[in-house]
């Protein structure tokens, strides 16, 4: 098995199942998140991401599917890696999911991804801006737009 | 007396002068006055309605918070008592607004012995830090949290995920 197709499968591994699965890493166990961290380990974050990435466009088709790869990509520390321009990721979690209408379940689990990777490239401090929102912030906006756009051109 | 009472500090930037207790910033608090999905003038704060004891949220060895295990980052603060209440960031209110720390407690005047966020990752508690705007508690408080976290870790390390820096 050749690299591309190793971070293929063991992907697939991670984002196929139910954050809230009560089996899910229970008990103190960390199967998934073990697995996680060794697939960075392995392969290096700039490489392993785009494939998390392209699961979530293609793999996961409904608001819940978005909502459940949030969780995951979090839990396995995603939002803790240096992306050095979050924008096109951050603002796809908000182009398919619009989370006013969906509430706070997935309001909170974006605001854990999105306030991490901005603070850590200087974009953002909740100390500076405590009332911070995601979905008011125009370059976040601006990346809905564009995806928007692909979709309908593309 | 707390320190950061709105005489003494305008919250431009840094933390507060170590106290016991902390006000919130005259800067936040001006601004919030104006907003009344935040505050309001007769009862002053609204009161989370995801405000949870931590030490009451755990459950076969998971923190839960609205019936769900916590996963992700929440505001927390630790009161006038010691306690680490938690919450959600959105707003009930409004879902284009986000519920700041001093709406953990509620009221005109919710103090605080500390304040920032505390991230949980499947039930399990990963880290936390004073990173809040509305208190800017000084450094020194955090280890107020860290001793409550120690006496929760004694009772039971399942609580804390395996890479946080209680179970290395």
């Amino acid at each position: 098995m050749n690299q591309n197709e190793k971070i293929l499968e063991v992907t697939t591994y991670l984002f196929s199942c139910r954050h809230d699965d009560p089996a899910f890493d229970s008990d103190d166990s960390y199967e998934h998140s073990d697995a996680a961290q060794a697939l960075i380990d392995e392969y290096g974050w700039k490489e392993v991401f785009p494939y998390w990435f392209d699961y979530l466009q293609k793999k996961c088709p409904t608001e819940d599917d978005v909502i459940n790869f949030a969780h995951l990509f979090f839990y396995y520390g995603g939002s803790e890696q240096p992306l050095r321009d979050p924008y096109p990721f951050v603002s796809y979690l908000y182009y398919r999911v619009n989370t006013a209408k969906y509430g706070a379940d997935a309001t909170d689990i974006f605001d854990s991804i999105v306030i991490p990777l901005l603070s850590n490239i200087g974009e953002i401090s909740l100390e500076n801006e405590p009332d911070y929102v995601p979905e008011k912030d125009p370059r976040i906006l601006s990346g809905v737009e564009a995806w928007r756009k692909a979709d309908t051109t593309g | 007396m707390g320190s950061g009472s709105s005489s003494t500090y305008s919250g431009a930037g840094g933390s507060q002068p170590y106290a016991n207790t902390y006000h919130v910033v005259q800067k936040e608090l001006n601004k919030d006055k104006k907003d009344p999905d935040i505050y309001n003038p007769s009862t002053g704060y609204f009161k989370n309605p995801t405000a949870t004891n931590l030490e009451n949220a755990t459950q076969n060895s998971s923190v839960y918070i609205d019936g769900k295990k916590a996963d992700g980052q929440y505001t927390y603060v630790m009161d006038k008592n010691g306690k680490i209440i938690f919450g959600k960031r959105s707003n009930p209110n409004d879902s284009a607004k986000r519920a700041p720390h001093p709406t953990l407690i509620g009221g005109k005047d919710p103090e605080v012995q500390n304040a920032g966020m505390i991230t949980f990752k499947n039930g399990k508690i990963f880290s936390v830090d004073n990173h809040s705007g509305h208190y800017r508690p000084n450094i020194q408080s955090m280890g107020k949290v860290e001793s409550a976290l120690q006496k929760l870790y004694e009772r039971d390390p399942k609580l804390f995920h395996k890479d946080s820096k209680w179970r290395k």
